[in-house]
């Protein structure tokens, strides 16, 4: 039933893209700029290609942003059945694989976790405990959120090349789940190859391989030895992967050149086309004289919530790295909606949680007005000329906004479940009235 | 982030709304309603001033001679012309004219191909002569005689445009000169061209002399000029001596006060006219294209009176004048305001005044979704709650099969999380019970068989589907037209007709299919929410796009969506099915021809008259849709009647099998 139900998703998925491509949506959204990013874009993969047939570097003017093994195994794209679209579909039906794979390996993670804690839970909270029952269609619900998920529809529709950073963090995902550790880091160093900051997603892939070769009984703190020479080899092993890719990188292009057009563009962000993210605004209006300094406070931003991440939840790298995939789609100098598309499929993960969300419709207001009012303040600013830049600033700041209150709100959902797990759903005072809690 | 983690005092601020939502929802839109008509009478809004210092208008000293012997001759020539000749159309005439002037004059034709094939199978070729407008021609010429005088200070272009067909030859020549092409208008290309333009200045100007000046601003789908333009062209008028007027409304004269109850009253009457114009989204005159390119464009009209006090001469110094400080401009137009309204010429309510009364309007919807949703859920959108409570009833199956080997006492474990809880006392208001019964009913109340996603879903689609039906239909229909014989006209307004029909029928139609003895049941608190969430989205989107649309289509629709709802007696039922039927779309538009038509000798004409307009006035914005790609006719059919639909199916929803 459940098995039938997934490929009848599946199934509805590809038609409603197919149907989609026929209109002319896919030519719209390819000029959206909150939906693809110079990096993403596939009109600048035509021209790097068109240049490379040229015999001329793609690299030497500052248009083309892709890896050179991206523009290299991009060319493939042109020779699939209906061409470039065909060859985006097809990326997508590899990310919605992965996906009901994710889905059902993470049940099964998620029930081992709770039979290993099961014993420290209170017993009043019976009721939060998962069964397999609740927890098989979680497959198909992943599946119809895809299916349905209007970014990941509209970077599939626009031809961003997104969408292939997506199935690589998607495919590290999976493994960290699996416990592959070989191909977790050769898919971390990919997706870090691709978009750079993938490379965050290091910290939880160690303290999960950590936590798999750890025996079970033991509670061998974090910072042992064995533990960091364990998140050493996870490292190493990337860098590794890294090292090859961009050596390989080297011998195709014959020059260092990609590495200030690719990690270069990232890093110093001087393309400041307006998109979802923070940077641009701030950027345009930045003195020069200050602006490396804030280049490196923004970068920083990006990356630093590992940190206390990685602390409070070193027994639950999953999450963690759920966590930081969202946060990084939000505070990279590039984001676009593609990056929003994958972290949304994956949201339903946590739908044991979802009873604990507070702002759910507020968040979702916030998300369909802004996907509502970009276009149109973006016309209102560029072709009426009668708003301005602010207006359209407002809005992807509202955009940033409604993305960190969902992440709180998922953050704040899970330790909340976590708490009652723990002490039980009924909380009473000293005296037997309800009590609340209140995160402090 | 207090309210986003600290529930208490989240819950007081929900279990407000939640009490008061109904009078809340009333006060807010009546507030914001007052406000917005407050917002013309003098102390509430601003003096126009000039925010573009390049523009200089005070600076003019008028070159022009102060006797037009030439200019008089024109007319005779045109007319002797004519007689001598009948094959020589105006067109070639005005062509020889500018030409012997030493100016390089180029003509343009185009076709227009109708999106309805009934009108004319094949393209049809408009050539016919130019209207005389005579006075244009003679002030145009005079104004290329000052440039011709070599005159050392002008610095850019002037390109004089006669066209044919009022906006669709302006159109015709805009695409040509942008190099866009148009599906319906075909053009041949230009041969002259200048740089990116500036401003435009349409003229319509009687044979007779002047009595004062009209302005015309709104452009199409409701874009209006830069305030700076329209502040120059009053200015200019002003220093002529002459009277000027927003759509023939004058300022009152100042004599009793800027805040006397008639100065408010005819500032309301401007603004209201003006917003009149403006919600149509269709453009007021012939300017109206321009702004479409970016081109800041006014229409100036003349209205004629016999013993008129102004003459040509008037309406040349003010050309000279704006041309002169437009010269003068260095960059584009871009300070001052393009979002505003005008309540007179001289004074002006900016967006950051109306939005906040706008804003109130609309929130009286979303007050409303407040109580629907959070008396179902707690927190969240509703959507949630289904899987919610169904999930409760398995746990319930679950744990009592194996949920009896549980170790006990470990409940004292603290702070697992290395986060800092605390527990405290809830405060407990009257609503929280409240809640917490209503939850209570609906746990009795199961089986969920009327709740959840699944039963609007139906709904939905066919609203969605009827919208695209009416968006698509007009074209669709007209395809077969010519084997029934009827006018293009009728046949747009019948199919619409029948759509909406269709349309009323919806929710009778769907009773039937859903099983349980005719009794139509939906989850209709679930469904109000999301047609709320749905309206406020689309008014507030239009209301950045044109203000005035959105303020009337919030004016009516608000209060009759917000308070609508499910009632067991009859004539309330019937009662909210009228309010709705009044508010749909078709009855607004015949609204509008019927106020159009006003005054009429009987009651009868006007209800004639009304048909009449409402028929042309649906016609024309669909052709305005296809021909200059208007948008009103779009967000009509295609966002406010699927809303609206929404709506309708909620009266009729069985109010007591479904809670």
């Amino acid at each position: 039933m459940a098995k039938a139900a997934e490929y009848l998703i599946g199934f509805f998925s590809i038609i409603l893209r197919i149907g989609l491509m026929q209109t002319n949506l896919p030519k719209w959204l390819q000029s959206r700029n909150e939906v693809v990013t110079p990096l993403t874009s596939w009109e600048r993969v035509e021209e790097g290609l068109a240049l490379q047939d040229q015999h001329i570097s793609p690299y030497s003017g500052d248009l083309f942003h892709e890896t050179p093994l991206a523009l290299r195994g991009l060319k493939i794209a042109n020779y699939c059945p209906w061409g470039v679209s065909g060859f985006f579909l097809l990326i997508d039906i590899i990310t919605m694989v992965f996906l009901r794979k994710v889905a059902v390996t993470f049940r099964e993670h998620l029930l081992d976790d709770q039979n290993v804690n099961k014993e420290t839970y209170s017993p009043k909270a019976e009721s939060l405990l998962l069964t397999p029952k609740q927890l098989s269609w979680l497959p198909s619900v992943i599946l119809a959120v895809h299916a349905l998920n209007p970014f990941s529809i509209m970077t599939t529709l626009a031809l961003s090349t997104g969408a292939i950073t997506n199935l690589a963090i998607l495919l590290a995902f999976y493994y960290l789940i699996a416990g592959n550790r070989l191909l977790c880091t050769l898919f971390i160093s990919l997706a870090t190859y691709q978009a750079f900051y993938p490379v965050v997603f290091l910290v939880p892939a160690g303290l999960q391989f950590y936590k798999n070769k750890r025996p079970q009984s033991s509670t061998k703190s974090y910072v042992s030895r064995e533990a960091v020479t364990s998140y050493f080899e996870t490292c190493s092993l990337c860098f590794v992967f890294l090292g090859l890719l961009l050596g390989a990188s080297f011998l195709a292009e014959g020059s260092w050149e990609f590495l200030q057009s690719t990690y270069g563009f990232i890093l110093s962000v001087p393309d400041l086309t307006p998109n979802t993210g923070v940077f641009w605004y701030f950027f345009t209006e930045m003195f020069d004289h200050f602006r490396t300094f804030f280049v490196c406070v923004f970068q920083l931003n990006a990356v630093v919530y590992t940190v206390p991440l990685a602390v409070k939840f070193t027994e639950k790298p999953v999450f963690l790295m759920y966590i930081l995939l969202v946060l990084t789609a939000i505070f990279k100098s590039y984001p676009s909606y593609a990056d929003a598309a994958l972290y949304f499929s994956l949201l339903p993960l946590w739908k044991h949680t979802f009873s604990y969300l507070r702002n759910t419709l507020v968040v979702a207001g916030m998300f369909i007005t802004c996907m509502v009012l970009a276009p149109i303040l973006y016309h209102l600013w560029i072709f009426a000329g009668s708003a301005n830049a602010n207006f359209y600033f407002a809005i992807t700041l509202t955009y940033s906004t409604a993305q960190i209150f969902l992440v709180t709100d998922i953050l704040f959902a899970y330790l909340r479940r976590e708490y009652d797990l723990y002490h039980g759903t009924e909380h009473k005072n000293a005296d037997g009235t309800k009590a609340q809690i209140v995160l402090e | 982030m207090g309210l986003l983690t600290n529930e208490q005092s989240r819950n007081r601020v929900v279990s407000l709304l939640v009490q008061h939502n109904q009078k809340l929802s009333v006060l807010v839109y009546l507030a914001g309603i007052s406000w917005f008509f407050a917002l013309a009478y003098q102390p509430l809004n601003a003096a126009t001033y000039f925010s573009e210092n390049a523009l200089l208008p005070g600076l003019v000293e008028s070159h022009l001679p102060s006797v037009f012997l030439s200019v008089l001759q024109y007319k005779e020539q045109v007319e002797q012309e004519a007689k001598r000749d009948p094959k020589v159309t105006l067109q070639d005439w005005v062509y020889k004219k500018f030409d012997s002037l030493g100016i390089e004059t180029f003509q343009q034709n185009f076709s227009v191909v109708y999106p309805f094939r009934s009108l004319s199978s094949k393209v049809c070729w408009m050539s016919a002569p130019l209207r005389p407008w005579h006075r244009i021609q003679r002030i145009s010429v005079h104004i290329a005689g000052i440039k011709d005088a070599s005159k050392p200070y002008w610095s850019k272009d002037i390109i004089f445009l006669f066209s044919d067909f009022d906006e669709i030859g302006a159109m015709a020549w805009l695409d040509a000169y942008h190099e866009t092409a148009s599906q319906y208008i075909l053009t041949n290309g230009l041969e002259g061209r200048s740089g990116a333009i500036q401003a435009a200045i349409n003229l319509e100007l009687p044979l007779d002399n002047i009595n004062y000046f009209n302005l015309k601003l709104e452009g199409l789908n409701g874009q209006l000029p830069n305030l700076d333009l329209v502040n120059l062209l009053v200015r200019l008028c002003q220093k002529e001596g002459a009277r000027v007027a927003i759509h023939h409304s004058f300022d009152k004269r100042l004599s009793y006060g800027g805040d006397s109850f008639d100065n408010y009253k005819s500032s309301l009457k401007t603004m209201l006219k003006m917003m009149w114009y403006q919600a149509s989204g269709a453009p007021s005159g012939n300017h109206g294209l321009f702004q479409k390119f970016h081109i800041e464009s006014v229409t100036l009209q003349g209205v004629a009176k016999k013993k008129g006090s102004h003459d040509i001469t008037t309406a040349a110094r003010i050309m000279e004048g704006v041309l002169r400080s437009l010269n003068n401009l260095l960059e584009r137009f871009h300070q001052s305001f393009f979002f505003y309204l005008l309540p007179s010429t001289n004074r002006y309510v900016s967006i950051g005044m109306y939005m906040p009364p706008f804003g109130l309007m609309a929130l009286a919807g979303l007050i409303k979704i407040s109580f629907v949703v959070f008396t179902l859920t707690c927190h969240g959108l509703a959507l949630w709650k289904v899987s919610q409570m169904q999930t409760n009833a398995e746990k319930k199956e679950d744990t009592k099969k194996d949920g009896a080997d549980e170790s006990p006492d470990k409940d004292k474990e603290k702070d697992v999380e290395g986060m800092k809880y605390s527990l405290k006392d809830e405060a407990k208001t009257a609503v929280d019970e409240s809640k917490d019964n209503f939850e209570d009913e609906m746990k009795t109340a199961e089986p969920l068989t009327n709740k959840g996603v699944l039963t609007i879903l139906p709904v939905f689609l066919v609203s969605m589907l009827m919208g695209w039906m009416a968006h698509q239909g007009p074209e669709l229909l007209t395809r077969i037209v010519p084997r029934f014989r009827i006018q293009t006209e009728d046949m747009i307004i019948y199919s619409l007709f029948a759509i909406f029909t269709a349309a009323l029928a919806y929710p009778k139609l769907m009773t039937r299919k859903s099983g349980s003895p005719s009794t139509f049941v939906i989850d209709w608190q679930l469904l109000k929410s999301i047609a709320l969430i749905g309206q406020t989205l689309a008014l507030t989107t239009i209301s950045l796009l044109n203000i005035s649309q959105a303020f009337f289509l919030t004016a009516f629709m608000v209060p009759v969506t917000t308070l609508v709802r499910p009632s067991q007696q009859k004539i309330f039922r019937w009662i909210q099915m009228l309010a709705l039927v009044f508010v749909s779309p078709l009855s607004l538009m015949f609204l509008v021809g019927l106020i159009s038509a006003w005054p009429q000798p009987s009651t009868f004409d006007l209800l004639l008259q009304g048909y009449t307009n409402c028929k042309e006035l649906i016609f024309l914005g669909v052709m305005d849709s296809y021909l200059f790609n208007a948008w009103t006719e779009t967000i009509i059919t295609a966002v406010i009647f699927p809303i609206w639909l929404l709506f309708w199916a909620i009266p009729w929803v069985d109010a007591v099998n479904s809670l």
